[in-house]
């Protein structure tokens, strides 16, 4: 994917001197403190121990001709390694109806996080729990030797131990096409990808004979208010490993449904979000659904010029899977809270001081938390 | 006849020391073209920019998540129907002004009109704004969606918030200075606000011709302000009803 990118990249800054051709760069760079509490909970960062870090993200568009730009989104931190978030050709306006058209590697049109996924734009220091949290369902497995691919103790021990896959995986990256554009007040996308939103391992090649699916429709009935929905199905297991008995990889299917809805009035801004995902899992008891809800409110109020203050409430619920003849929840529900303040010591220069408190709702109930300072420069 | 003398000549002191600084500060008072006897001038020329355009375009954020996240029908079609670099009109991003300590001390009348900052297909009109200290500058939004107007300037920090099309906010200048003005929501739109001591400042149509008038005699700079800097200054001396031509070529 790396060597796909540099050759992309090489292209698009080889591209001929058309009139209106133009090379644009942007991007943003974040360096914080942080402290997590000392505990057994997922969400500790670095086993509590007092760290610093940095994200940086780079931003480029070849604008080809006024309907043509080739996109492409670079990021780096100090835990992942350069990473082609976004890479894609864009075409707009370019049919009578005004349909646009994407290809590539791209964000899927699955709710309204937009560039709240990067650090200038981001109100807090974290994504919302349902992007970030990982849920006890995997999304690659070598068979067991009960011959399941998910084997039904796996669910069990994987409880709380955030190792699985992500309600919405990130920024929800994918290769694929899409079509989009508006008509009056709505605004429309479908998308095909290799992956969904939910999977992790998607960054190149399809892992099953299937592909995502994502259609979504906004409507912005007055200016400041939005309200969204998306629908979003495919398989999320891998075929990495030889299938047992007779169930095909594309069994293993998620079903995806949101609404989402912004607000902004004045010196405030609200978000929500909020999904209910089904998982399908041939199990030997049975095929089962694994049901989830996550949901998040943030908001952020301008108290004086400079500074904000900035609240979010996240969490997900999980529903019941029967494991050796017992209904239990298939993994723990969890509540989150980040707030902070954020103060603009320049235009692009953004200071954020930021306290995350997370709850999980089962086995030893460990309390995390986490504290932030953040200093962020777009440019 | 000496007593007469004696008497005349303490009449005309105590006139000349009860009525001459009761002039002086009448006069004090009136701006420079107020004076009596001090004919004015005019300042015109054309300006030629040569340059090459440098608007900033939308941001790649703005392209990149503008069309289908959450922003709305307007927001696409304005980026779409924008080519990056969409130069601007002369008369918006352009300014001639002067500098001079003696046109610093004022009063001058203020402004018959209040001056707007539109913000209108994702760009401020105009780029560049010339106002007086103490001027009241409004905001109107002309588009179909938010925009939150603000500046961390030194010489004016505001914030406006967000607000629909066609309502406007206020902000009042009240110390001169270089107001740097942006979007919150969309990076790319940016202009600036030069509040000034005094009246003698204008902007040039779009060939380019512009014109001071009702300059006080005096030696002044020229300033010509292009978008975002002062790009050239001339000195010049402007005696008594004489007008001046000063062409600039940037």
């Amino acid at each position: 994917m790396k060597r796909t990118g540099i050759i992309a990249l090489f292209c698009m800054a080889a591209l001929p001197p058309a009139t209106s051709a133009q090379v644009i760069l942007s991007g943003q760079m974040a360096a914080q403190f942080y402290k997590s509490a000392i505990t057994t909970s997922p969400r500790a960062v670095n086993s509590g121990r007092p760290s610093f870090g940095w994200d940086t993200r780079l931003f480029i568009e070849g604008g080809v001709t006024d309907h043509v730009s080739a996109l492409a989104n670079i990021r780096a931190t100090n835990t992942d390694a350069i990473t082609f978030d976004y890479l894609a050709i864009r075409l707009t306006d370019v049919t009578p109806l005004g349909l646009n058209f994407q290809a590539g590697k791209f964000d899927l049109p699955f709710g309204n996080l937009g560039e709240r996924r990067f650090p200038r734009k981001n109100l807090l220091f974290g994504l919302p729990s349902i992007y970030e949290y990982r849920m006890a369902l995997p999304d690659h497995f070598s068979p067991g030797p009960d011959n399941q691919v998910i084997p039904e103790r796996d669910i069990v021990t994987n409880v709380g131990q955030g190792r699985g896959m992500r309600l919405l995986d990130l920024g929800m990256y994918h290769p694929g096409a899409m079509v989009f554009g508006s008509a009056g007040m709505l605004d429309y996308a479908f998308a095909v990808t290799t992956g969904t939103v939910s999977t992790s391992s998607y960054s190149s090649d399809n892992y099953n004979s299937d592909l995502g699916k994502v259609a979504r429709l906004a409507v912005t009935p007055v200016t400041g208010l939005t309200i969204g929905g998306a629908y979003a199905w495919g398989a999320y297991m891998q075929a990495a490993y030889p299938i047992p008995g007779s169930e095909n990889v594309n069994s293993y299917t998620e079903r995806a449904a949101e609404v989402d809805l912004e607000f902004s009035r004045g010196h405030a801004v609200l978000y929500g979000e909020a999904v209910y995902s089904i998982f399908d899992v041939p199990l030997t008891t049975g095929d089962q659904n694994l049901k989830v809800l996550g949901y998040y409110v943030e908001g952020k109020y301008t108290i004086v010029p400079r500074l904000y203050a900035a609240l979010r409430a996240s969490g997900l619920g999980f529903g019941t899977v029967l494991v050796g003849g017992i209904q239990r929840r298939w993994d723990y529900n969890l509540v989150e809270w980040e707030g902070g303040l954020g103060y603009f010591v320049d235009r692009d220069v953004l200071l954020k001081a930021v306290r995350r408190e997370t709850r999980i709702l089962g086995g030893s109930g460990p309390k995390d938390n986490l504290t932030v300072l953040q200093l962020v420069v777009s440019y | 006849m000496p007593h007469r003398i004696l008497r005349t000549a303490v009449k005309s002191l105590l006139f000349i020391h009860l009525t001459i600084p009761a002039l002086m500060s009448a006069q004090q008072g009136k701006t420079a073209e107020d004076r009596p006897g001090s004919p004015l001038a005019e300042i015109h020329g054309k300006i030629t920019i040569s340059r090459k355009d440098e608007t900033r375009p939308a941001s790649v954020h703005d392209q990149m998540f503008g069309m289908y996240s959450t922003h709305g029908r307007s927001e696409a079609s304005v980026l779409m129907s924008q080519p990056a670099g969409s130069a601007g009109r002369l008369s918006e991003r352009t300014v001639v002004y002067l500098e001079s300590d003696e046109l610093s001390q004022g009063p001058y009348p203020a402004p018959a009109k209040i001056p707007s900052l539109d913000q209108r297909n994702l760009q401020f009109h105009p780029q560049v704004l010339p106002v007086m200290v103490g001027t009241k500058v409004e905001f109107p939004n002309r588009d179909n969606l938010f925009h939150n107007v603000f500046s961390y300037s030194q010489a004016k920090e505001f914030d406006l918030g967000r607000y629909p099309k066609d309502d406007s906010r206020s902000v009042t200048f009240d110390r001169p200075g270089v107001v740097r003005v942006y979007c919150d929501i969309h990076s790319h739109m940016s202009a600036t606000i030069l509040v000034l001591k005094h009246p003698y400042f204008t902007s040039p149509d779009d060939s380019g011709v512009y014109v001071l008038s009702r300059v006080p005699p005096g030696k002044y700079r020229v300033v010509l302000w292009y978008d975002r800097d002062s790009v050239e200054r001339k000195n010049v001396e402007v005696r008594g009803g004489e007008d001046l031509q000063l062409d600039f070529t940037y």
